[in-house]
């Protein structure tokens, strides 16, 4: 349908009408959205469809090109931001682009295809909320944001996107913003990315002097051309890390992960579509993008692992993994184990792109947008019906919500790793390249065990992974209802919600089809080298790599599938009545107590930072306070009242001493003449009297002169 | 054009002066057309100047009507029969070469200046009229030296006239990429704080005399391009302030009114010792502040060690404006004092006097200096302190008024780290940041103003939940608190990512901040990253206060009688808002305007040590 408007030779017109659509219902729904009829909830998801559609339509022609599209890139606004014209330097020119590849056109499908079954699901879900019409604002804002992100070809604008984004996650974590906890949640997490944002924008100003250029075609090529050789090695590793200590708080990973399971604070369909599916996905999106960059001038050799930054992600991502699951397993609240299984699988993305595969990490943010939208979604639905979000007021639900509990399994089933799920073959494809990692460079010159953490990592959380989420499944849907007046009341959720639900599970247990098909096919439009093409006859290393993976396929398949079964028994053992174990998980809690209470407080990572942010920024801010009050307006003060002394001292001075002086000379001067007047009696005896006395005197003053001089 | 512009302000508080005070409608009236006639002018002046931009408007450019003005002078002086100003040869005679791009003022050397004087005197009709055609020649050569500075090609609107003849004072008025900007501003907020204020009720009439006087101050300072004219301009601004602050300020108001009048006096009277300086060192003396960038004789004089003492003198007066850490602490108590639309013109666009001094006066007229060591270290590392010392002092802030005007302190950090780097990125975005800060600050103490008039306090401990009552507010709100935040889409992100980029620099055009050769490396990219934290702490004070105050549940039982914006205060602050949207999103509309000017500005100072 979309052929005959939109050229399917050049797709960065259809892509800027993906990306204005959700903008265009924002403007009309912020200010006009409470006078439309429904408060205008129809606005932004008619115009999310519609961005929805033809992104499918940018799909359909991605698909049926056999290796993909070329990179198309359409210059919008060229010199947007500019200075220095006519001037005796070039000056840097930061121009509004868009760029279509393969990259982007799988993130616009995933971004609009999420953003609009929330906007239906949210129809549903917040029905009847205090503002209605600034939440679905709110997410029109955030969907066009989000585009923007995929799609910019400069990263100066990647980064206003990605503040953005995080500006709209601010204002829908604190949607509730009457519930200091909603607010503390919002600041929270707007303040932890932003920390990681300076490290992006270090990187920036890194990239900017080298490279000359933010576009990523012009960074690449400064890659090619030498820039970076040299001294320069050094700032390529420093631009790479401040660009991942963007993505670190993008994305929620360790150690500035702490703001997400706050940001549950916000509605639900926020948490799916922000918190789970897109935003936090951004970091990844970055990685993957700047790729060649991450990996250094070896890129071009083929060979990833030449710079460390990749390493570094690799390792963060992959501890990240882990760390998270641990906390998952103690979580009791619903949202709160999504989300920290949510930065566990974010941290499998990282481990993907960090051991060299782009098409691993992306599958799996791929396949995760849906069973993850699917979970949370699935879990405001349970949350909907039994206003709760504690496990311990559900239990049984599938009897009563047969749809939010079916399609829950089914994404629990994908997450967890049942084979042949989407999950699954995403899993795999990271794990059997980061074994492929371990076993390239742990073999290598440098090698040493810090190479094999990744893999052991991301194996040991694929098992932990299966067993917290069938607990959270078990102890909300199975079993006996825990509370049964909730459980009463319960009902199945209006068509809005479920038809999101059901087609997301459709998708995460549909691919399953294609599964093993759509691993080949993201390994050969989203791999790591179509970014920037590398010279045929290169030694290619990755090669050597690939092989190995494929080698180890099949043992590592046997591998998951027996943690999956197992991590299965042991839940269904805790957790169903029948199991041996039910209702002793907290005597095995007790016996791990220091452990279980380590778990509890969150490995104290989050008490450290309070301890942080409250002792130190407000030290400091006290300091500067008193200091500028005390001692700078002091010194000031202080002068002033120096100045106000000697002012006074000269008021005195002036007053009795200059003033004082001429006074006095008036005031003898009058009294002398008071006193002359006395003389002019007009008696002339006294006349006499006194030209005698006068003379007489003078006569002395005479004699006593003369005597002197003599 | 100007002169209108300037003076239609003064010539409405005149008119204001024969009104009754009791007739207070009228008043006001008369006095927001007064400003309303003032924008529009302005508005004009800035369609006209980016229409014609790098094109001579015939009869307004500079250096047109220099020559006109050199004609003038030379024709009415008596010369021998045969000798023609206007000739080539004369003109070999009188005005000794200048390259191309003289900003190498020792190539003119005292022996030359000395045989083009003999030259000339030599021309004159008799011995008699030797002395009068020496005067009238050395009055040319001055504006000679001011056609062939690099600032003049840019400046338009001039107006040329002598003034005070006897010391060579003159009125001369232009605008350029640098100063339109911010006379369009100037002409703005006032008009927006004109209407803002139409609830005075006390001493209406004076209030509105004096703040119009403040818009003709203002602009005259940003118009005027004679050292003499500047500085009249520069006290003019002064004394209504201190009037406006010490009648209708608030409890504390003469405290507050007295610091600013004496603080601000200081920096005055450093600046005319300076401006008294360069006078009688310059040969001819002159106050025009474009002879005084550009070629001038005499090989020694402005010497580089004259030029550091002068460039720190200056920089004392403009800090003091600016302000710049430690002489800041007057603006907290002029703010909290002085009413709502007082505050605005001071932080929008009395602070901007003290970089625009910094723009005009000390880079271009002092680049020896400006590219010292010693001063690229000290602006940087003031500019550091200001960025994340302010931000510290806002944080610690419980008066909401007080709190905003910290983040001013905190935000002008960034023009002196912009403006240290010398980067074309760099100064742009002090200057736009000016800009920016002048239509985020200006908002931000609206909002503050709203919220004042309704509670009658400022404690931030004891508001909350106003988002609730006031929709509308809460909105505008937002945008101008994101704003200030440097959110991107907003206007202050471009110039905050300006200066940044700008003072890391790029390998072609390295920054003065972060070149080793340039500093010695005591000011290095150190800086840019401890800056960097201000965007952190920036953040910090902008979110704690949105929550402190509109957050929550109502706080207070009153805050429910609370009514929103009213049709006044959202004339004042929608254009604000609209203008940090556009600025924001395309920031070419204003950078267009500077860009030249800012470009051949950073050339020149670079041009001196040789990058």
């Amino acid at each position: 349908m979309f052929s005959t408007i939109l050229d399917p030779q050049d797709l960065t017109k259809a892509a800027l009408a993906v990306l204005l659509c959700p903008l265009a219902g924002f403007v009309v729904q912020v200010f006009f959205g409470k006078r439309l009829p429904r408060q205008g909830d129809w606005l932004p998801t008619g115009c999310m469809f519609i961005s929805l559609s033809i992104a499918t339509w940018m799909m359909t022609v991605l698909l049926s090109s056999p290796n993909g599209i070329e990179p198309q890139s359409w210059l919008v606004a060229e010199g947007w931001l500019s200075s220095g014209a006519g001037g005796a330097d070039k000056g840097l020119s930061i121009d509004f682009g868009i760029l279509v590849d393969n990259l982007t056109i799988v993130m616009l499908f995933v971004v609009t295809l999420v953003s609009f079954l929330v906007h239906l699901y949210s129809c549903g879900y917040m029905h009847g909320e205090e503002r209605y019409n600034r939440f679905f604002a709110f997410l029109g804002l955030f969907s066009f944001s989000m585009l923007g992100l995929c799609i910019s070809s400069n990263l100066l604008f990647l980064f206003m996107f990605w503040e953005l984004v995080g500006l709209c996650s601010y204002f829908l974590i604190g949607f509730y913003f009457e519930k200091k906890s909603a607010q503390n949640a919002a600041i929270k997490a707007f303040m932890t990315t932003r920390l990681g944002d300076v490290g992006f924008l270090v990187g920036i100003m890194i990239i900017a002097a080298f490279a000359g250029t933010l576009d990523f075609a012009g960074i690449f090529e400064s890659l090619q051309d030498g820039t970076w050789d040299g001294d320069a090695s050094w700032w390529l590793t420093a631009a790479g890390l401040g660009l991942f200590l963007g993505a670190l708080g993008k994305s929620a990973q360790f150690p500035l992960h702490i703001w997400l399971p706050d940001a549950m604070e916000g509605p639900t369909p926020v948490s799916a579509l922000i918190h789970a599916a897109t935003m936090v996905v951004a970091g990844v999106y970055l990685v993957a993008r700047m790729f060649p960059f991450l990996a250094g001038p070896g890129y071009f050799t083929g060979d990833f692992f030449s710079g460390d930054v990749l390493f570094y992600i690799a390792l963060v991502g992959s501890f990240t993994a882990f760390f998270a699951a641990t906390i998952a397993f103690v979580q009791t609240d619903i949202k709160k184990v999504l989300a920290y299984s949510t930065i566990s699988q974010l941290g499998y993305m990282f481990l993907g792109l960090g051991v060299g595969s782009v098409s691993a990490g992306i599958f799996h943010l791929f396949t995760h947008a849906f069973f993850k939208a699917l979970l949370f979604l699935g879990s405001g639905s349970v949350i909907h019906a039994v206003h709760s979000n504690e496990m311990e007021d559900m239990g049984g639900l599938r009897k009563k919500m047969p749809w939010t509990g079916y399609t829950f399994l089914i994404g629990t089933l994908a997450i967890a790793g049942l084979p042949f799920l989407s999950g699954f073959h995403s899993k795999e494809a990271i794990l059997g390249n980061a074994y492929a990692f371990a076993d390239h460079m742990g073999h290598g010159e440098h090698g040493n065990w810090l190479h094999y953490l990744p893999f052991a990592f991301g194996i040991l959380t694929a098992g932990m992974t299966a067993f917290y989420m069938f607990r959270l499944y078990f102890k909300t849907f199975e079993g006996k209802p825990k509370n049964q007046e909730a459980y009463d009341h319960a009902h199945e959720s209006p068509w809005t919600m479920t038809v999101p639900l059901c087609i997301l599970a459709v998708l995460s247990l549909g691919s399953a089809g294609v599964a093993g098909k759509a691993v080949y096919w993201f390994e050969h439009r989203v791999h790591s080298e179509y970014l920037v093409p590398i010279a045929a006859g290169a030694d290619r290393v990755m090669d050597h790599v690939s092989h190995t993976v494929h080698d180890f396929h099949w043992t590592l398949s046997a591998v998951s599938f027996g943690l999956f079964v197992a991590a299965l028994g042991l839940a269904y053992c805790f957790f169903i009545p029948r199991g041996p174990l039910y209702g002793r998980e907290k005597g095995v809690a007790s016996a791990l107590s220091p452990l279980y209470v380590s778990l509890q407080n969150l490995w104290y990572l989050d008490r450290f930072y309070t301890w942080l942010v409250l002792h130190v920024l407000h030290t400091c801010q006290v300091i500067c306070g008193h200091f500028d009050r005390v001692f700078v307006d002091g010194f000031v003060n202080f002068w002033g009242s120096v100045c106000r002394f000697f002012t006074g001292a000269a008021g005195v001075l002036d007053y009795w001493g200059v003033d004082g002086l001429v006074r006095g000379i008036g005031n003898s001067t009058l009294a002398g003449g008071r006193r002359l007047r006395r003389l002019q009696t007009g008696f002339l005896q006294e006349y006499v009297n006194a030209s005698l006395y006068l003379s007489g005197g003078l006569l002395l003053l005479i004699l006593v002169f003369y005597v002197l001089v003599k | 054009m100007l002169t209108w512009c300037i003076f239609l302000p003064l010539i409405t508080a005149a008119i204001l002066i024969l009104i009754p005070s009791g007739w207070k409608g009228l008043i006001k009236s008369v006095s927001v057309i007064g400003a309303l006639l003032t924008f529009i002018v302005s508005v004009n002046l800035a369609i006209g100047y980016r229409n014609n931009a790098g094109d001579i408007i015939e009869g307004t450019d500079a250096s047109t009507v220099l020559k006109d003005a050199q004609e003038t002078i030379l024709g009415g002086a008596s010369w021998k029969n045969g000798v023609d100003p206007k000739d080539a040869d004369f003109r070999k005679a009188a005005y000794p070469p200048a390259t191309e791009v003289p900003t190498d003022y020792k190539s003119f050397n005292p022996e030359q200046y000395a045989a083009a004087k003999e030259a000339v005197r030599a021309f004159a009709s008799s011995e008699a009229a030797a002395d009068e055609v020496e005067k009238a020649w050395k009055r040319a050569l001055e504006l000679e030296y001011a056609l062939h500075a690099p600032a003049t090609k840019h400046l338009r609107y001039t107006e040329l006239a002598p003034w005070i003849s006897l010391f060579n004072v003159n009125y001369f008025l232009a605008v350029d990429g640098l100063s339109l900007p911010l006379v369009w501003l100037t002409a703005l907020l006032s008009l927006l704080c004109l209407v803002y204020s139409w609830n005075t009720e006390k001493g209406t009439k004076g209030y509105y005399i004096l703040f119009l006087l403040l818009e003709t101050g203002l602009l005259g300072v940003f118009c005027a391009l004679d050292f003499f004219l500047f500085y009249v301009f520069w006290e003019i601004v002064l004394l209504p302030m201190y009037f406006l602050i010490g009648i209708w300020g608030g409890k504390n108001r003469l405290y507050a009114a007295i610091k600013f009048f004496i603080y601000t006096l200081v920096g005055s009277v450093v600046m005319l010792i300076c401006m008294l300086v360069l006078y009688y060192t310059s040969e001819p003396n002159t106050f025009n502040l474009l002879s005084l960038m550009t070629v001038v004789p005499g090989g020694e004089w402005f010497s580089y060690g004259l030029q550091w003492w002068l460039f720190l003198g200056l920089f004392v007066g403009f800090a003091i404006k600016v302000p710049v850490f430690p002489f800041h602490t007057w603006l907290p108590d002029a703010h909290v004092e002085a009413p709502t639309a007082v505050s605005v013109m001071l932080a929008g666009i009395l602070l901007k006097m003290g970089g625009y001094g910094l723009f005009r006066i000390s880079y271009t007229m002092l680049p020896d200096a400006a590219a010292s060591n010693f001063f690229i270290a000290l602006l940087a590392i003031l500019g550091m302190i200001n960025i994340v010392y302010g931000a510290f002092c806002a944080l610690a802030q419980k008066d909401f008024k007080r709190l905003v005007a910290y983040s001013s302190v905190s935000h002008m950090g960034y023009v002196l780290l912009g403006l240290a780097a010398m980067t074309y990125y760099g100064v742009n975005g002090a200057a736009l940041q000016m800009f920016n800060h002048g239509v985020s600050s200006a908002m931000m103490f609206l909002l503050v103003g709203v919220v004042y008039d309704r509670a009658h306090h400022r404690d931030l401990t004891r508001f909350g939940g106003l988002g609730l009552q006031m929709p509308w507010y809460t909105g505008v709100a937002t945008v101008g608190f994101f704003a200030s935040l440097g959110l991107p889409g907003l206007n202050g992100f471009i110039s905050e990512a300006m200066c940044f980029l700008g003072a890391w620099g790029g390998n072609e055009q390295v920054s003065l901040v972060a070149s080793e050769v340039g500093t010695h490396g005591i000011a290095s990219r150190w800086i840019v990253v401890v800056s960097l934290l201000g965007v952190i702490l920036t953040a910090c004070y902008i979110l704690w206060t949105i929550q402190r105050v509109f957050l929550g549940q109502i706080k207070n039982e009153e805050y429910k009688k609370f009514p929103d914006l009213s049709f006044r205060e959202v004339f004042a602050l929608a254009p604000l808002g609209a203008l940090c949207v556009i600025l924001g999103v395309w920031p070419k509309y204003l950078i267009d305007f500077m860009d030249g000017t800012l470009t051949t500005m950073t050339d020149v100072v670079r041009s001196v040590i040789g990058n």
